[in-house]
């Protein structure tokens, strides 16, 4: 009985469905009152009762207990940490405010997400398999399947698994106990399963099928799992705001001392632009899904043509959010690589500031550049050519990163660990990437062209070439850190060349296959495409696969790898200073930052001490 | 969580949240970057309005005049409120609870007085959220900052009960800072909403 | 001594890139080029692979080179020289790229530019107005002298700019023919609008590329058993003769409809 009172998932099995009758009582109540008809109308029902059924959850899973205690003034220990930390598995599945533990979750819970859309994308591909229409799927279920493998990856993978890995890594890198607001921190992940409920529960009332962008007036036709989508996406977006905001204040105000900010580390650079930028766009893809939301649901007139409404302002506040979105996913990354090859390369990152300074540039840039997706959509022309020349300037940023990297791994004494060579499959994919984004942001060509595979195969070179493969570096550079253990390098080496050779071969065939006139979203083809289109489906299987491995080798080395030590890469940032996996509350003593974090091949140079004694405990004890 | 003891908390030193340089307080820039994050919320309706009103040129639904002789009485009263917020800490300074709670009621009570006369003017203003997307964008913002002004209200009844209770000290009153500083941002964007969608139709047409 | 290296190989690197980008321009597999823009566009596109390839060659080699001659052998304690950046060459590789982007830029406005012949269109071209709707394409002649309204398929005189107005009454669609490297939305409640001149007669794939509902995938004239017509351009002679022929049918049609009426 106690168990259900506790902060537990136990408590949120009633919580939840506690608050959402209510909600959906209070709707049929005020519905009464003001005389609408029906007064049970399903579907703003099932909107309240989803919102607020969130909310349960959060209160449920104890989000709100402190605060709570706090507001009506009853006595709180602010030093009580009995949320902090995992003593045993039972600790990942509940309320916890420690940094590390939150990571794990993150990385635990965006790749189950990761499974689920891949296998979504698996489902279309055998659709696509062969030439002919509605084989595996209706037109239905096929766009269905495409939308949610479009949400899912991006709004529950690729946009919080970043914060997975920030959450881990960052405050141990600038010599922090923890985040800024643990609790905030605990929240904001928690809203993550949250929302991946949603989106998958759509199903229920018939999905979403509109893409992951649901332009209107399309998903005004489509049913209440549209509703959901909406719902889904504000929620995910208010975890990432809150994960921003905790980035930001824990990277600017509680850096160890003598870490200035040239002696960030990169990736702790990185998350601090892309923070700024999800602060600031954010609310923006917030504030598009409430309006589409009132248009479904209350009849509104923001995107409608009948109501003088205009669909193009969709596009234009979404994008003013989507695009910088795609800095979201990849800045990050940039920063895990710049980590991964330094130190595998035992070698300075070349053009530390450059780097330091481009990841600023991308970030301001990136609020310029949104309607460069728009150029076919009927954009007012005036707009074309200035965003096309400030599109084309941000691949000079990122062209400075790409030879930076390059200029890192020369000289240096490269070691091709699993996590190295992800890294440098990156620099290549993601050069692809990069050279198709240049000629998508040239307007003539770009209408020539867009919505044809050749923007599949741009955006999934940037975002599976790009992202995902950064985000596999990340994951073998830190895992010995996180596990204590070491992975087994030659699985390792298998899941690093079956994924790259299988995710070339998937996209890279894609960008003919627009070229010569094949749109996206089509459940079926012109039959010129039908070989192509077969070999891309073999290919994306196996690199379905190819995920299996390494969820094999972390899942089985964890329990039976070899001991990692502190340090088995040998670098030199402060999370390496530290026990495999850390203590609970990371530094026994605050660091001290004495020098630049790859100081590589300086003989005796360190990073940061971490002093026997606490100065200010000293003083402290004396007095 | 049989396995979280307190016994095997206490061998471990306490984590530090507070900054080791900047002395800054966390919280307090915790809630102006959130406070940002709000303004980019309030941004994304009113690019909404602006794209509407000039490059789409969509007029207000029927002949209406907005009442903005009748909404600047409503503006005065939020800025006002935003003066008596801060005499409250002016009190705490003189750890005179009462006064602190004081003016947080007068605060609260020009909050809901400004909540008051907003739905006022929803029930004479003659269009619905649903007459055409001028309509729609108008009660979406005025909606948004009034759900601002709503969550303010509460807060400040919170603090209320806190003050009642002589829980704020000039030491720790993070929490009415944090209150005030909220006041003042719904205040500022209602200054500026006041501006763009009440006076500006009037100026411009 | 290895740094004085560098630049040979980035110059064979680059010879190297170039190759491939040689090899990727002339096996380019790209529809037919129907349109006066088309062959414009074309050129861009080439352009955009000469400078892609020898970047992607430089990246490629570089890489490679650099990761195998600096390789770690096993037990390698060394570590890599302190250099923590070389500023000229930093100048380098971001001077270089900003002036690619900015040629692009360029040749990109001057494309956008030439492409646009909606002036000449209006003055003595045809003028279109298609509606997209689920699923498929309504087209209205807007010249007096054509005047056929709401036709099934797009017929269209050779080398006569024509000019196109899109709208649509239901959802988004985008109106795609890629021999004639076009697009363009048909975005809910505004008009948008897009300009080509066709120099090549025969029949072309007419493609909706924009999500549209369950219809989408058939409204591709390219896809088996679609039902949408494809674009036709004929000559001049022929395009009057099908006018008339379309105008005799409407006409027709009327008449029938009227005598249906006189006769309920």
């Amino acid at each position: 009985m106690t168990t259900a009172l506790k902060p537990t998932l136990a408590r949120c099995l009633w919580t939840t469905p506690l608050f959402a009758v209510i909600a959906a009582l209070a709707v049929v109540i005020v519905r009464n009152v003001l005389g609408m008809d029906p007064v049970v109308q399903m579907s703003t029902l099932l909107t309240f009762a989803y919102i607020f059924g969130s909310i349960g959850f959060i209160v449920g899973i104890g989000g709100f207990d402190y605060w709570w205690k706090w507001i009506i003034g009853s006595d709180i220990d602010p030093n009580d940490h009995s949320q902090h930390g995992a003593y045993s598995w039972r600790d990942y599945f509940r309320f916890n405010t420690d940094h590390k533990v939150i990571g794990v979750q993150y990385l635990v819970f965006v790749f189950t997400m990761f499974l689920v859309g891949g296998m979504f994308a698996m489902i279309f591909r055998s659709e696509l398999a062969r030439q002919g229409s509605e084989q595996v799927l209706t037109n239905q279920q096929y766009n269905s399947a495409l939308s949610q493998h479009g949400a899912i990856m991006i709004f529950v993978f690729m946009v919080p698994v970043f914060a997975g890995i920030g959450n881990y890594v960052i405050p141990l890198m600038i010599g922090a106990a923890d985040m800024a607001f643990p609790r905030v921190n605990a929240i904001s992940f928690w809203m993550l399963p949250i929302a991946g409920f949603i989106f998958l529960s759509s199903f229920v009332f018939g999905s979403f099928d509109a893409g992951w962008t649901a332009y209107p007036t399309l998903q005004d036709q489509s049913p209440f799992g549209q509703t959901l989508f909406q719902i889904g996406v504000i929620i995910a977006g208010s975890s990432s705001i809150a994960t921003a905001v905790n980035f930001l204040v824990t990277i600017v105000a509680m850096r160890a001392p003598g870490m200035t900010l040239f002696r960030m580390p990169l990736l702790v650079w990185s998350n601090l632009a892309t923070s700024a930028l999800v602060v600031a766009a954010t609310p923006f893809v917030a504030g598009a899904m409430f309006m589409a939301m009132f248009d479904r649901e209350m009849g509104t007139n923001f995107f409608t043509t009948a109501g003088n409404g205009s669909a193009l302002a969709y596009q234009h506040i979404f994008w003013f959010y989507s695009h910088p979105a795609v800095y979201i996913m990849v800045l990050p990354g940039f920063g895990i690589i710049s980590e991964v090859i330094s130190t595998h390369a035992r070698k300075p990152i070349f053009g530390y500031r450059a780097v330091a300074f481009s990841s600023a540039g991308i970030a301001v840039l990136g609020f310029s550049v949104w309607a460069h997706h728009m150029f076919a959509s009927g954009l007012e022309s005036w707009l074309r050519v200035p965003i096309m020349i400030s599109t084309l300037l941000i691949a000079v940023p990122t062209g400075i990163k790409i030879f930076s990297w390059l200029g890192t791994v020369w000289d240096g004494v490269v070691r091709m660990t699993t996590a190295n060579l992800f890294a440098l499959g990156f620099i290549v994919a993601f050069t692809v990437g990069g050279l198709s984004g240049v000629m998508l942001a040239v307007v003539p060509f770009d209408v020539s062209i867009t919505n044809s595979y050749f923007v599949v195969a741009h955006f999934h070179y940037v975002l599976f070439g790009g992202s995902m493969l950064t985000i596999y570096a990340g994951l073998y550079h830190w895992y010995p850190k996180v596990t204590g253990r070491m992975y087994n390098e030659k699985l390792g080496r298998w899941h690093f060349w079956l994924t790259f050779a299988a995710m070339n071969a998937t996209f890279f065939p894609m960008h003919y296959q627009g070229l010569e006139g094949m749109p996206r979203r089509v459940s079926d083809y012109a039959a010129e495409f039908a070989w192509s289109n077969t070999m891309i489906s073999i290919a994306s299987f196996v690199l379905g696969a190819s995920t299996l491995i390494m969820f094999y080798n972390f899942i089985h080395s964890a329990r039976h790898g070899k001991p990692a030590g502190n340090n088995p890469w040998g670098g030199l940032t402060l999370e390496w200073m530290l026990s495999s996996p850390p203590p609970v509350f990371n530094f026994p003593v605050t660091p001290r930052v004495i020098g630049g974090p790859y100081r590589f091949g300086e003989e005796g140079a360190k990073h940061a001490i971490i002093p026997e004694v606490e100065p200010a405990e000293v003083e402290k004890v004396g007095a | 969580m049989s396995a979280t003891t307190p016994d095997q908390h206490a061998a471990v030193p306490a984590p530090q949240h507070q900054p080791y340089r900047t002395g800054l307080d966390t919280n307090v820039m915790g809630l102006v970057i959130f406070l940002i994050s709000e303004l980019a919320l309030f941004g994304a309706f009113f690019m909404y309005y602006a794209y509407m009103r000039t490059i789409r040129a969509v007029p207000y639904p029927g002949t209406f005049d907005i009442p903005a002789e009748a909404t600047s009485i409503n503006t005065l009263i939020l800025v006002l409120s935003s003066f008596t917020c801060e005499f409250a800490l002016l009190w705490l300074v003189r750890r005179n609870h009462w006064g602190v709670f004081g003016w947080l009621f007068v605060t609260f009570a020009l909050g809901a007085v400004f909540l008051g006369l907003q739905v006022h003017e929803y029930m004479i203003i003659g269009f619905t959220p649903q007459d055409t997307a001028v309509g729609s964008i108008f009660y979406a913002l005025t909606g948004l900052h009034g759900l601002h002004v709503f969550v303010g209200i509460v807060l400040l009844a919170l603090a209320m009960v806190r003050a009642a209770r002589n829980k704020w000290s000039p030491e720790k009153h993070t929490g009415l800072l944090a209150i005030s500083i909220y006041w003042h941002f719904v205040d500022i964007v209602w200054v500026i909403l006041f501006t763009v969608v009440y006076c500006l139709p009037g100026v411009v047409g | 001594m290895k740094s004085i290296k560098v630049l040979p190989l980035v110059i064979v690197s680059s010879l190297i890139g170039a190759v491939v980008a040689v090899i990727l321009i002339v096996t380019r597999t790209l529809p037919t080029q129907a349109s006066a823009q088309a062959t414009n566009i074309d050129n861009l596109y080439i352009y955009f692979l000469a400078f892609s390839g020898v970047i992607f060659g430089i990246v490629l080699i570089v890489l490679l080179v650099g990761v195998y001659r600096f390789r770690a052998r096993p037990n390698d304690t060394r570590e890599g020289k302190p250099i923590h950046g070389i500023t000229w060459l930093e100048v380098l590789w971001t001077t270089i790229p900003f002036l690619i982007v900015v040629s692009c830029g360029a040749f990109g406005w001057y494309v956008l530019d030439v492409d646009d012949v909606s002036a000449e269109a209006r003055k003595d071209g045809q003028n279109v107005h298609i509606v997209g709707y689920q699923f498929g394409w309504k087209y209205t002649y807007l010249n007096q002298e054509v005047g056929l309204q709401e036709q099934d398929q797009l017929v269209l005189p050779v080398n006569v700019p024509v000019r196109f107005e899109l709208t649509t009454n239901d959802v988004m669609h985008a109106y795609w023919v890629p021999a004639w490297r076009m697009q363009m939305s048909t975005t809910p409640a505004q008009t948008n609008h897009t300009s080509i001149t066709p120099t090549q007669t025969g029949e072309f794939e007419v493609i909706c590329a924009f999500l549209c509902g369950v219809g989408h995938t058939g409204m591709n004239s390219s896809i088996e058993g679609s039902i949408i017509p494809k674009v036709r351009v004929v000559s001049q002679a022929e395009f009057e003769q099908w006018v008339a022929e379309q105008k005799a049918a409407a006409e027709q049609s009327t008449e029938t409809a009227q005598t249906t009426d006189a006769a309920a």
